[in-house]
């Protein structure tokens, strides 16, 4: 049963990401990559992982993808807008990407291959917020703290990029 | 097996029957509400064989109004992403109920079962996550109706939806402080507990200002009156003007959904979900005075039932207001959003932490 679901969340979750890349028109790429970040998000909650799935879904699939659908909304998506790209470089560097993917492709089945599976026991508690929480605000106090710090600055950019009246 | 199949599939058809027919009554209610609140009749003039009944058979007629008119797609538009936004308006108005809990845990024949379709721990945190879905639903739908008013329509609809939902999480924040827990079932469970022997300690006596806070923002998230820029259906046209037909009736539904769904989290978390005060699973109980025992199936029956009171409660005091107020400017709504409800939101934490701390 297990394995059906996971089979079924795998398939969707390739299938939409090629189907990123495939598309024709931006807003359909813009809609699969949603698919294919909820279909990740159902891997985590099958991964003994519902919080990181529930954060996947409201940053990934709920915020970020929604600066994505801004943009894509108010372009008026044109043919003539491609052919304003080198072509000739855009292959260039579409080779380069596709043989670094293919090496590490091949690099990570060749070690999974060689690995045995092994059930796992989890405390009980594993990926819950608590237990999560407790290590953030412990172990990782200062890479947290930092991050907030980060995430300060980066609202403080924006409110005076919008232009507050002096 | 076959039974937990079978039991999890009966309460998924209670929710939803219970949800969607109260929606439909809902799209009556608001007409007679208007009508009774503006000194007029109101909806009554459909009727069958001479019977009208308080207009009660205007939610059927309108459905197959909606089911027979036409279902135009723009042709400048994007048909499959015109036909996708409706589906996603009503999924993710429906899919809140799946954790929203509506009774203690039954026990019978044997059996423990819990009155919420999934208790998930996270709890909480889904019903943000598949609110802020709904978000799509709305920019889809302008964008794939290839109308400029359309697009501009679901932009005013983003901007609201983005900023109250900051208020929505912030205002979340306090009442999980106040209970300890994420998951809903237990935070309605610890509203079963008292205040000083005799206030019964619901979200509201834990978090008053988080309450207002909490309801603000989520009407501000159903896109009604005084926050309904969006669609404006007075005036100006708002994201779903291209639709017609059911996909009109998908939104039309969607809202009224949402409004169920919005009761349904409000009780749960503020108006001690299914608890009934001096009502515990053992009977009647009057803290440190008596007890009447009650049978179990009776207990179950009248907290459940309670739950409905309290949502169709919260139903009917949205539609109040949504006749009451006249609405926001925009520049009033966005500055309300972000320069008032998120800043009480962050006092509010604030100041729960410190009173958690102190005692």
């Amino acid at each position: 049963m297990e394995n059906l679901f996971f089979y079924i969340a795998a398939i969707l979750a390739v299938a939409s990401a090629g189907s990123v890349i495939l598309q024709r028109k931006v807003m359909y790429s813009v809609l699969s990559l949603i698919v294919a970040l909820l279909a990740v998000a159902w891997m985590y909650a099958m991964l003994s992982a519902p919080f990181l799935a529930v954060v996947q879904v409201i940053l990934y699939a709920g915020a970020i993808m929604v600066l994505f659908l801004f943009v894509v909304m108010m372009l008026k998506y044109e043919k003539t807008e491609i052919q304003r790209f080198r072509p000739g470089l855009l292959w260039c560097m579409g080779l380069l990407v596709a043989v670094f993917f293919l090496m590490k492709l091949i690099y990570v089945i060749n070690r999974a291959s060689s690995l045995t599976p092994q059930v796992a026991t989890l405390p009980p508690d594993f990926g819950s917020i608590k237990s999560l929480g407790g290590v953030l605000y412990t172990q990782y106090l200062l890479p947290v703290e930092l991050t907030g710090i980060l995430l300060l600055v980066a609202v403080v950019g924006v409110a005076l990029l919008s232009g507050i009246k002096k | 097996m076959y039974l937990d199949v079978i039991i999890t599939l009966l309460k998924i058809a209670i929710v939803f029957g219970f949800v969607l027919n109260v929606a439909a009554i809902l799209s009556w209610a608001e007409r007679k509400q208007s009508a009774v609140m503006q000194d007029r009749i109101g909806a009554n003039r459909a009727d069958v064989l001479g019977f009208r009944i308080f207009g009660l058979f205007h939610p059927i007629a309108d459905t197959i109004k909606m089911l027979t008119k036409e279902d135009w797609v723009p042709p400048a538009g994007d048909a499959f992403v015109h036909t996708l936004a409706p589906f996603l308006a009503l999924f993710t108005a429906l899919v809140v109920f799946a954790v929203i809990p509506f009774g203690d845990t039954l026990h019978i024949a044997g059996r423990d079962i819990p009155l919420q379709i999934a208790d998930l721990n996270v709890g909480i945190l889904f019903i943000v996550a598949f609110g802020g879905l709904g978000f799509y639903s709305v920019v889809l739908a302008g964008w794939s109706s290839e109308n400029k008013y359309s697009l501009l329509g679901s932009i005013r609809a983003a901007a609201q939806l983005i900023s109250y939902e900051l208020a929505l999480g912030l205002s979340i924040v306090g009442i999980v402080m106040a209970y300890g827990s994420i998951e809903l079932d237990d935070i309605a469970r610890g509203q079963g507990q008292y205040v000083l022997g005799v206030i019964p300690y619901w979200g509201i006596v834990a978090q008053p200002l988080g309450f207002i806070l909490f309801f603000t923002a989520a009407m501000a998230e159903t896109k009604r009156v005084p926050f309904d820029l969006p669609e404006s259906e007075s005036e100006i046209i708002g994201y779903f003007t291209e639709y017609s037909g059911m996909k009109f009736g998908a939104f039309w539904m969607g809202e009224f959904i949402e409004v169920i769904s919005v009761a349904g989290v409000v009780t749960a978390l503020y108006f001690g979900g299914w608890q009934i005060p001096f009502l515990s699973n053992q009977g009647v109980f009057i803290p440190g005075l008596f007890t009447i025992p009650l049978p179990h199936l009776l207990v179950v029956l009248l907290q459940v039932s309670a739950f409905g009171l309290k949502v169709l409660f919260f139903c009917w005091f949205m539609l109040l207001v949504r006749w009451t107020l006249p609405r926001f400017r925009y520049d009033q709504l966005m500055a309300f959003g972000w320069k008032f409800m998120v800043p009480l939101a962050l006092v509010n934490i604030a100041v729960t932490g410190l009173i958690k701390y102190v005692f």
